[in-house]
């Protein structure tokens, strides 16, 4: 084949190029990489019974954000643990080797477990089910920025399916800062070169925050200004989630 | 609104604190700090050649090793790694030694409430004792809110138990920067009127986060001003000679 020729070469290479400078990750008329306003989420879609198996679970899919949540449960506690006149909620969230770019870079999100567990915490009502386990498993099958907002979500909609009994749903979304602007739901392009992010998990009926995390830089305006940004999205996708909720109900009626 | 504590405390008071630098002769920079009977021992190693797999080798990389007072590492002690790794890394000037790794180790001594805030303010000091160039100070407090909604700082274990939520917050102190003035801004406000990190458990309304802000941001001023004189121009200086003898 190479001998020929006439034939193609087997390499490659690019003209060289003149500008040094990195690409901006906003172009000028100020639209991010898949097209959103900077107010603007992706669309989102739930499901809920996707494992037969489990006593509740649900399917997300935000963008190209793909999670499954199960939980098992309540369950009697292991003999190990202590007596608690209260429920224990167990959370756990893994990655598959094939829902980042790189394979296997799931593995850096150890921290996700902990905070699933702390934003679904404040809103179940442990007193209900003393003395044993919720089990709540969290697959992530394709990663493509604000991961564990998404999980949040999903897990709640997971309880709600296995007949757990809660406050009220449990929404979750995240803001990224860069310089001046606020930019809700971002992507991972976008996560990777944020200044700061702000990330609130609420119970939009009750009003009330379950998690708030902020990283980076804020000044106080912007942070009242994410905060309200996030409140209202939330809002949003709690009505969503309940609409998803009503959907399964009235099916299994049928 | 008042609130009898166990240790006859007033909602607004913070306890003893207690801070030492240089404890480690093998750390290039280390700080003991303690907030009452939580103790919190760190140690800065660094900046090191070479950054992680993941890590932008364009900026110095900041690694953070949690070590449990006893027992293995857990799911919480994987997220205050987190925490302060992405604080430290908002307060350390990164670009100016690229493909570089600075560890920071943070052994817990005793845990009696307000654990993560302790860990940051002990981490910043010891980058201090170590010469990392700083954009500026850090100083972290715990809120936490009860269940009539009063507002309580620096709550020990046995509070912290009781209490319907509270937060870890991370404020940065700008009164002397070694960065040009408008780029301690964060728009058009002072970077010492903002915040740097925030990390809530359980729930409480949206209110009671903006007065616990507000709490947390004039408690914020007396810690500053003890961390200033804890580490002055002398002890800032003889690190930084340390570090460039090694």
């Amino acid at each position: 084949m190479a001998g020929k020729g006439g034939s193609t070469p087997a390499t490659y290479s690019p003209s060289p190029t003149t500008d040094k400078k990195k690409p901006s990750l906003f172009n000028e008329d100020l639209a991010r990489p898949d097209g959103r306003s900077f107010h603007q989420c992706r669309p989102a879609f739930f499901r809920t019974g996707a494992v037969n198996a489990a006593s509740g679970s649900a399917y997300a899919e935000v963008g190209n954000t793909k999670v499954i949540v199960s939980v098992f449960g309540p369950r009697e506690s292991k003999k190990a643990m202590m007596y608690s006149d209260i429920g224990r909620l167990n959370c756990n969230v893994s990655f598959t080797t094939f829902a980042t770019p790189i394979r296997g870079q799931g593995s850096d999100h150890k921290e996700y477990s902990s905070m699933l567990h702390k934003a679904l915490e404040g809103a179940i009502i442990l007193e209900t089910f003393p003395k044993t386990t919720v089990d709540v498993f969290a697959l992530v099958l394709e990663s493509s920025g604000s991961d564990l907002p998404v999980v949040i979500s999903c897990a709640s909609l997971a309880l709600a399916d296995a007949g757990i009994m809660m406050y009220d749903l449990v929404a979750s979304v995240s803001v990224s800062c860069f310089n001046k602007n606020l930019v809700i739901d971002p992507v991972l392009e976008e996560e990777n070169g944020q200044d700061g992010s702000l990330m609130i998990t609420c119970m939009p009926s009750r009003y009330e925050i379950t998690q708030l995390t902020v990283t980076g830089e804020w000044s106080t305006p912007k942070i009242n200004e994410g905060m309200q940004l996030c409140l209202d999205a939330c809002a949003k996708l709690a009505k969503i989630m309940r609409s998803c909720l009503k959907e399964a109900v009235s099916d299994s009626q049928e | 609104m008042e609130t009898d504590r166990p240790d006859g405390r007033t909602p607004n008071q913070l306890r003893p604190l207690a801070c030492s630098c240089s404890i480690l002769h093998r750390a290039h920079g280390s700080a003991s700090w303690a907030q009452g009977e939580t103790k919190v021992l760190a140690a800065v190693y660094g900046p090191k050649a070479g950054t992680k797999k993941n890590e932008n080798p364009e900026k110095a990389s900041i690694e953070v090793i949690w070590k449990p007072k006893t027992g293995q590492i857990g799911k919480l002690e994987k997220e205050y790694e987190m925490i302060l790794k992405r604080t430290l890394e908002s307060i350390c000037i990164r670009t100016i030694y690229p493909n570089t790794t600075t560890s920071v180790i943070v052994q817990v001594v005793h845990d009696d409430g307000a654990l993560l805030p302790c860990a940051i303010n002990a981490a910043c000091t010891a980058l201090v004792d170590a010469g990392i160039p700083l954009k500026h100070l850090a100083v972290a407090i715990c809120c936490s809110v009860t269940d009539s909604g009063c507002i309580i700082l620096d709550p020990t274990k046995e509070e912290e138990e009781k209490m319907k939520a509270y937060i870890n917050l991370v404020f940065p102190n700008t009164i002397v920067s070694v960065l040009p003035e408008r780029s301690s801004q964060v728009g058009s406000e002072p970077m010492a009127h903002g915040i740097m990190t925030s990390v809530t458990q359980g729930a409480m309304s949206v209110d009671d986060y903006l007065h616990c802000l507000d709490r947390g941001r004039a408690a914020s001023a007396r810690l500053s001003e003890f961390v200033r004189k804890n580490i002055g121009p002398k002890s800032t200086w003889l690190g930084r000679m340390g570090f460039l003898c090694r």
